[in-house]
């Protein structure tokens, strides 16, 4: 032993220590545990060996966690002088601190793999089935079932470092694993409180992966705690010098997990990612958008210029941001919306996306959420311009009316003189949700009915598909819909109260001039094939417009009824872009204009406007020559100089 | 600073209130066999465990072979032999293992001396601490303190509670290890016929301070004269004792 190092020494001391104890507690847990299985013996083909095992690695952990770290210390105590042998021996401390730790690491590890093998004895001899321990997937593939388990158990081992420190702290080390339980679960708790202010953060920084930092963090405590602690000192003094690095190695962690907190809440304008944007003023210079510090972050209204550059951050993540300034809300197409209201916690903002300008509203003003009223209390010259704006880009159509919309109970339509007419509706309504020749209303209280612009009366559709009177939709007075029992799309006449089939299954586009609607209709000979065709309601015939081979998903311009033209664009999942195309409604002939990226949110005759594939910029792209430009963020910020 | 311990105004107390020694001073020179008489209470055995670093001095300078105890631990306990009022030795533990335990911590640790030292103390090498009576075990202790040789021996009440018999056995070791080299010996206890046989010189402590430090000739001397700060008891003994 002359030539053994010191640690050495000490551990097997602690050995000869820790070994009677141990023996007592296997010698106590093995058989019993082996009873217990014997008498609940699992019949079925699967067995039960995967729980037994289970079981048996249990018992060895428990040991390893809470016995043997704090006995690390206790068995250093003497009924005569307490832990003076051990603490006159020049070998005390450090290399004692070595032995010590080789004697934890080795039963973690040891104990529960011993108890593990003596459960594979038990299992093959008892004649026990282990096909539950793999789960067989969707997909064939087989995987450990008790992967979490096996986790969270590496995990708890982490603990047992900390069992040892607080045993040091402990007068005679008693209460050493509920304190160190304790004092890991404030820590754990703090930073778990942290992270729920921020939901998707633990997934950016993978805060499992930081379970790992419990045991060396765990170690290094423990180590000061007894070298630097013990030296003559007590367990006041390991506990003062414990708990001070403990203080000290949690600090910049909670220092870096707030920044880290602010910065979720209060991201870099120019350096955002997982960008979409939500609306652009006509020219596209202006962009309202969303975007976060990374990619699993809530994101944050941002209002960005794209002729200078800035971008302003107008609310943290906690904020609502959406068109609705003046009631009924949903009139409005968000789109094309001019106006937005952002609401964090203590300010309102109302953004005009033509002019940049944003007005904080008085708190007075701010409206409830959910519920809506109308606003009494804006200004003259600010109610008059929303009110202009509710008129311009209300999204109701009603055939020989330019322009239509809702206010309260009272539906206003405007005629090509621009002469407005009233008609009283049956109740107010909250919210609005267009449907072609009609409107889904949502009154004040909350009850849903479906409303006939045209003659201007409530309907109700009787053989409709489940939620489907809903999701009714609108063509002069014939509101297509869902059949209860066959799936397929009915005409019900709501001046007859007559329901025809209408012959397709498919998706409901949008208007296609005043007596028709656009279809996307599934084909059953080629698979992803879709075709766009028209119906028409007052004659009930289908007509081909466009063959969309692998397209999925068709966004209607939603331009008024009686337009012209409808302009369509059709994402292609083969191609990754945005086809264009222009319908003419008389004559059906189509126009494919050049397709756009596939996250362009802005288009225009010459250039379009594109979040690039990652989110994190903006590209301008060049219809003509096809040439792409980042338009934000600028290298440096704004003017090359943030 | 040839001095083996070198005491300068040490306070030590285990909390603010409770002082068990203050303003404290103590010089030993190397050979020198000191006495260190006291109550009990006194705080013989907290100036003993200051002087191997298991207490921390609250105040002053702790010196030994010129080394901070506390700071270089290590440096001093492999020079500085101690033995405990009772034997603190895990239970669990054999005489045998003691000394397998105790050797790769001492560079100096004389196997041979250890044996010998055994078997004329009559230690019982094969049982365990648990099984052993207060005197074996006293007597183990002495040997593994004795065993590497140790320049500075430190003894804390060891001979209080034994029998006659052991008592003598233990005295003689002590005895034969003053005699073996020069070796700086201090010794607490309150029984003086211990400091007559054995001490070159004698420090009395009381209410935490060194009231007299000199031959005991000179301190009997001295306590009997009307200057005397030791309390009554003390003197009347160290005059009985001279007597």
């Amino acid at each position: 032993m002359n030539a053994s190092p010191l640690a050495l020494v000490y551990l097997w001391k602690e050995y000869r220590a820790q070994r009677t104890l141990l023996l007592a507690y296997f010698a106590l847990v093995w058989p019993s545990l082996m009873l217990v299985f014997l008498a609940h013996r699992e019949t079925s083909t699967e067995g039960n060996g995967g729980v037994v095992l289970a079981a048996f690695v249990a018992v060895g952990m428990l040991p390893a966690i809470f016995f043997v770290p704090s006995w690390l210390t206790g068995f250093e105590l003497t009924a005569a002088r307490g832990d003076l042998f051990v603490r006159r021996l020049p070998g005390m401390l450090a290399p004692a601190f070595g032995g010590k730790l080789l004697f934890l690491s080795l039963t973690s590890i040891g104990l529960p793999l011993l108890s593990l093998a003596l459960g594979e004895l038990f299992v093959w001899i008892a004649g026990i089935e282990c096909n539950d321990l793999w789960r067989i997937e969707y997909d064939g593939a087989a995987r450990w079932r008790y992967l979490g388990y096996t986790l969270w158990a590496l995990a708890a081992i982490g603990l047992a470092p900390w069992v040892w420190a607080a045993s040091l702290w402990m007068s005679r080390g008693r209460f050493a694993a509920p304190a160190a339980g304790l004092l890991c679960a404030a820590l754990f708790g703090a930073a778990f409180a942290l992270l729920r202010l921020a939901p998707g953060l633990d997934r950016s920084i993978a805060s499992w992966h930081w379970l790992w930092f419990v045991w060396p963090t765990g170690l290094l405590v423990a180590y000061v705690s007894l070298v630097i602690g013990r030296r003559g000192g007590s367990a006041a003094r390991s506990a003062c010098c414990g708990l001070t690095t403990t203080a000290l190695l949690a600090t910049p962690l909670f220092a870096w997990l707030g920044m880290t907190v602010w910065g979720y809440h209060h991201p870099d304008p120019y350096a955002l990612r997982d960008l979409h944007v939500v609306s652009t003023s006509e020219d596209g210079r202006h962009i309202l958008a969303f975007g976060a510090g990374d990619k699993e972050w809530d994101c944050v209204p941002v209002l960005i210029d794209l002729e200078n550059h800035r971008c302003r951050r107008l609310a943290s993540t906690r904020s609502w941001t959406g068109p609705d300034v003046l009631s009924p809300a949903g009139l409005r197409n968000r789109k094309r919306a001019r106006y937005w209201l952002v609401e964090d916690r203590s300010t309102t903002q109302l953004v005009d996306l033509e002019t940049a300008e944003v007005t904080t509203l008085a708190p007075d003003e701010i409206a409830t959420q959910g519920a809506r009223p109308e606003r009494q209390d804006l200004p003259q010259r600010l109610r008059e311009r929303l009110e202009q704006a509710r008129r311009l880009e209300s999204q109701l159509r009603v055939p020989g009316f330019p322009r239509s919309w809702i206010v309260d109970a009272t539906l206003f339509l405007e005629d090509e003189e621009g002469t407005v007419h009233t008609h009283s509706m049956p109740h107010s309504c909250s919210l609005v949700i267009a449907r072609g020749h009609g409107a889904l209303l949502i009154g004040p209280d909350k009850k849903k009915h479906l409303f006939d612009l045209i003659r201007r009366t409530l309907v109700t559709i009787p053989c409709a598909h489940d939620d489907q009177p809903v999701r009714g939709f609108a063509v002069q007075s014939h509101w297509l819909h869902r059949h209860e029992k066959r799936g397929s799309f009915y005409s019900f006449d709501s001046r007859t109260n007559t329901c025809t089939p209408c012959g397709f299954e498919g998706e409901i586009v949008g208007l296609f001039g005043d007596d028709a609607v656009l279809v996307k209709k599934k084909t059953f000979t080629k698979v992803h094939e879709t075709r766009l065709m028209t119906y028409d309601v007052i004659r009930g015939e289908l007509s081909n417009v466009l063959e969309l081979p692998a397209s999925r998903f068709v966004v209607h311009s939603m331009a008024p009824s009686n337009a012209d033209e409808v302009r369509l664009t059709i994402f292609d999942p083969k191609e990754q872009v945005q086809r264009r195309v222009l319908v003419n409604t008389t004559t059906r002939e189509v126009t494919e204009l050049p397709s756009v990226p596939r996250w362009t949110f802005f288009v225009d005759d010459v250039r379009a406007l594109a979040t690039s594939e990652d989110r994190a910029s903006i590209v301008e792209i060049d219809l003509r020559t096809r040439v792409q430009r980042v338009v934000y963020p600028m290298p440096g910020g704004p003017n090359g100089a943030r | 600073m040839n001095d083996v311990v070198h005491i300068e105004g040490l306070e030590l107390g285990f909390s603010r209130k409770q002082r068990v020694l203050s303003e404290f001073d103590l010089t030993l020179e190397p050979g020198a066999v000191t006495v260190l008489l006291g109550t009990n209470g006194a705080g013989k055995s907290c100036l003993l465990r200051a002087l191997i670093g298991v207490l921390r001095p609250r105040r002053g300078t702790v010196r030994v072979f010129g080394l901070d105890p506390v700071r270089e631990q290590r440096a001093v306990l492999t020079r500085t032999g101690y033995v405990p009022d009772t034997p603190d030795v895990y239970p669990w533990m054999k005489v045998r293992e003691l000394f397998r335990f105790l050797e790769p911590q001492y560079p100096t640790w004389n196997a041979q001396l250890a044996h010998e030292l055994c078997d004329r103390l009559a230690v019982p090498p094969r049982t365990k601490f648990k099984h052993m009576s207060r005197g074996q075990g006293m007597k183990a202790m002495l040997v593994a303190a004795l065993a590497y040789e140790p320049e500075l021996l430190l003894l804390d009440e060891p001979f209080a509670g034994l029998d006659p018999v052991v008592r003598e056995d233990v005295l003689s070791g002590v005895i034969d290890s003053l005699r073996a080299g020069r070796r700086t010996v201090l010794c607490a206890t309150h029984e003086l016929d211990i400091a007559a046989r054995i001490a070159d010189r004698v420090a009395v402590l009381h209410d935490g301070r060194i009231v007299a430090h000199d031959t005991l000739d000179a301190v009997t001397e001295r306590l009997e004269g009307p200057a005397a700060a030791t309390p009554t008891c003390l003197k009347n003994l160290l005059v009985e004792a001279s007597a």
